[in-house]
């Protein structure tokens, strides 16, 4: 569960990838393949609302 | 490599880029206005050209009117640009792409009911589904067209307008999430009801009954709150500066949506205004608002004419085409 | 809104964080002294911007005058002095004016026709300035800071950067001066950091608009008539729903902000821990909202004396805070009573964790998650539904139960 938690952070940005230098190019490249992947994913999907909740009140 | 930010972020802009180049080629091949506008292109000069929402689509039958056309000797093919769910910005850049294709038509006939000419707002978030053409197929110099105030009013607006027209993923990014969203509503389980070629009926009910509400509102506010759309004078202006003649038709439209435009005072004034421009630059105006034809079972779904309405309206729209001045 | 928008990233994120590290690179002595009139004046813009947009016009710009008296009445802060209680009084004011000022209206017309007297009317809604609920706790987290000698008065360019900076300015995190001024001297371009920060950035919007939006589908259906022939299934379904789209939502949200503070090389305080996996209440406080609960022990409930005083008196304070914290999320009745379902929850949860008997294992953290994510969930219901449509919705339930 911790481990789970812990993959999710890192996927979110919250916590820093372990730094291994022999794996930065195949890690760098990853990492943009995966920036596309979140915007093309939320651009699909921003069409039902533009609000936050919080920004409302 | 020694920069793996520099790394990631050339990945995803060239990833981007290659999506982008994608995206663009799948937009023009299944999307329905660059679809519209290729049959159009196709058909060749000497056309006449039909323009307008959905109510045109609806309402003017194909093949019937091209051969109506033809067998009447007003012209050899007939092209259509009507864009559904789309209004006078869109119809004007329709024309404009058209004529930039090098084509000649001999007349073009725009069918609206009289508020369509009026300015409205229309922010860059609304431009979704057919109506994203007003972003796809826009120039920058298009930002004070659609925002006239721009800068110094609707600066927000014509801004994002001017950040999302350059790309094909933010401009036409609509049609996926439409998409998306029948696939949602299908996973909730939300029923849309029957549906015809322009969505569901509900929807169309309530569309009729939204326009009727406003018509009166935005008509008594002519000309100074609402003025004509820059969009509209620009189309007639386009029309007459490539010497093709333009044909105004008042569409027609259900009982309560005459009621409440004829209810109107500035009504008249509004049509005086629409006949003395179309005029001026050559052209001619018909009202078909009311045909002693019609029927309220005309419509199928409370604004688009059914198969009946279309026949009639067909025939008597190729019949005033006839009727229209020669091209200069 | 605004944190989706190309306008937010193309010309106020991108541009100051471009010019932020471009200062201190181009000239470390000049520069470092300019980046904090940089964010306040990107803040500023922003502030303005989105003020006249989006929130009012001309008044919403104007709300920007605020900022301005904040800064200058900040002037004369310092330990003990008066005037930091008068800054803490100018910020609970603006705050009750724009927003309260109609609902206290309203609650006196209730107690008015409750006594049988003739209804007097509210007061409109005034326009509520951008962020209003956030900025103002952070002057009263300085003012009162200060006054209790926990911080010396910010130099103005640095409290300028602090009230103003646009990441965190509309919806938190609640930030601390403490925490926040000394990285404007320190914060340098991270590469490491900056990837995260995008990172963060996306997998907000991400949140927001793939999940949040997803179980708002469901969560919607409890505003409308659909709640008069569901099953209490679907209700509980429903509100459940609610409770993961407004975590997507505000983690979202988050995340954006947290990730553009990334950008700067400026970290800000974490709002969201998995709450969902909290095994109690206290914990979930602990993990939700981070940085309001923490403002809300601080600047709330510690005044109030918090647990010094016995255990009435401690319940009291609680509830006393949570009802105020339900009350900062919205303008009705639902709201506070949101608060104090949660404050009566900490109460109990305070009784039994003094209780010597209570059970301890593996199989009772389980059980106790499951029923804090319960506790939670019947709160969402409160939260999300006004007082006509929970009561609809909780007769459905209960019919369909009996």
């Amino acid at each position: 569960m911790s481990r789970l938690a812990a993959l999710f952070e890192i996927l979110g940005g919250a916590r820093p990838l372990p730094a291994r230098p022999e794996r930065s190019s195949v890690a760098a490249l990853a990492q943009g393949v995966y920036w596309v992947l979140l915007l093309l994913l939320t651009l699909s999907f921003m069409g039902r609302s533009a609000k936050f909740i919080y920004i409302d009140f | 490599m020694r920069h793996p930010l520099l790394l990631a972020v050339l990945t995803a802009v060239a990833l981007l880029a290659l999506v982008e180049v994608a995206f663009r080629e799948r937009v023009k091949s299944s999307y329905i206005p660059e679809r519209t506008l290729a049959s159009a292109i196709a058909a060749g000069d000497g056309c006449v050209v039909t323009l307008g929402d959905s109510r045109m689509v609806a309402g003017v039958r194909i093949p019937a009117f091209g051969r109506e056309l033809a067998r009447a000797g007003t012209a050899r093919c007939h092209a259509q640009l009507a864009i559904g769910g789309a209004h006078v910005v869109a119809h004007y850049l329709a024309l404009r792409r058209y004529l930039a294709a090098g084509r000649k038509p001999k007349l073009i006939v725009l069918g609206i009911t009289l508020e369509s000419a009026l300015s409205r707002e229309l922010p860059p978030d609304g431009m979704i589904g057919n109506q994203a053409v007003a972003l796809g197929w826009s120039e920058a110099s298009d930002v004070t067209l659609i925002y006239p105030g721009f800068p110094a009013r609707d600066f927000d607006s014509g801004l994002r307008f001017l950040m999302k027209r350059p790309f094909s993923l933010t401009a036409f990014g609509s049609l996926a999430w439409l998409r998306v969203q029948a696939m949602q509503d299908r996973l909730v389980g939300n029923e849309r009801g029957p549906t015809n070629q322009f969505g569901a009926v509900a929807d169309m009910q309530a569309l009729a009954r939204s326009l009727t509400r406003d018509v009166s509102d935005r008509i008594e506010g002519f000309p100074e709150r609402v003025p004509l759309h820059p969009a509209f004078r620009a189309l007639v202006d386009l029309a007459f500066t490539h010497g093709v003649p333009l044909l105004l038709v008042e569409l027609p439209m259900p009982a309560a949506f005459r009621r409440a435009l004829t209810a109107s005072d500035r009504a008249p004034a509004l049509r005086a205004e629409l006949v003395a421009l179309i005029e001026r630059r050559g052209g001619r105006h018909v009202d078909l608002g009311e045909p002693a034809w019609l029927l309220e079972t005309h419509f199928a779904d409370g604004l688009h004419l059914g198969p009946e309405g279309a026949e009639r309206f067909t025939a008597e729209l190729a019949a005033v085409s006839g009727r229209a001045p020669a091209a200069r | 809104m605004i944190f989706n928008e190309l306008t937010f990233f193309a010309l106020f994120l991108a541009p100051c964080v471009a010019l932020f590290h471009l200062a201190r690179r181009l000239s470390p002595g000049r520069g470092a002294q300019l980046r904090p009139w940089l964010l306040a004046g990107f803040g500023a813009a922003f502030f303005a911007y989105y003020g006249y947009h989006h929130f009012g016009g001309v008044v919403g710009v104007a709300a920007i005058l605020v900022f301005v008296a904040e800064l200058v009445v900040s002037r004369w802060y310092k330990k003990g002095s008066r005037l930091c209680l008068l800054g803490i009084i100018q910020a609970v004011a603006i705050l009750v004016v724009f927003k309260y000022s109609s609902f206290f209206s309203g609650v006196l017309g209730d107690v008015v026709q409750g006594l049988g007297l003739e209804r007097t009317g509210s007061l409109p809604k005034l326009i509520v300035p951008l962020g209003l609920s956030f900025f103002t706790f952070e002057f009263i987290h300085v003012a009162a800071d200060v006054h209790s000698g926990k911080l010396e008065r910010p130099p103005l360019d640095r409290y300028a950067a602090f009230v103003f900076f646009f990441p965190t300015m509309v919806a938190g995190p609640i930030k601390r001066y403490q925490d926040f001024g000394p990285q404007l001297d320190a914060a340098r371009f991270d590469p490491g950091l900056f990837s995260r920060g995008i990172t963060r950035i996306l997998s907000g919007l991400f949140k927001k608009h793939v999940l949040s939006d997803t179980f708002t589908l469901w969560s919607d259906r409890l505003a409308g008539d659909l709640v008069m022939t569901a099953t209490p299934v679907e209700i509980l379904g429903w509100v459940l729903a609610y409770g993961m789209k407004i975590y997507f939502d505000f983690s979202g949200y988050s995340d954006i902000a947290i990730g553009s503070a990334y950008l700067f090389g400026i970290h800000v305080p974490e709002n969201f821990d998995w709450p969902y996996t909290s095994p109690n209440i206290r914990e979930f406080w602990r993990r939700w909202h981070i940085s309001l609960g923490r403002w809300i022990f601080d600047y709330v409930y510690a005044p109030l004396g918090g647990s010094r005083g016995g255990e009435v008196r401690t319940s009291f304070n609680l509830l006393a805070a949570f009802a105020i914290s339900g009350l900062w999320h919205g303008a009705a009745y639902n709201f506070v009573l949101w608060g104090l379902w949660h404050g009566a929850c900490l109460v109990v949860h305070r009784l039994f964790s003094r209780w010597p008997g209570r059970p301890t294992g593996r199989t009772w953290r389980v059980f106790s998650i499951v029923l804090t994510f319960l506790a939670v969930t019947f709160g969402w219901a409160l939260f999300c539904m006004d007082m006509s449509q929970f009561s609809r919705a909780m007769s459905r339930v209960i019919g369909g139960l009996s």
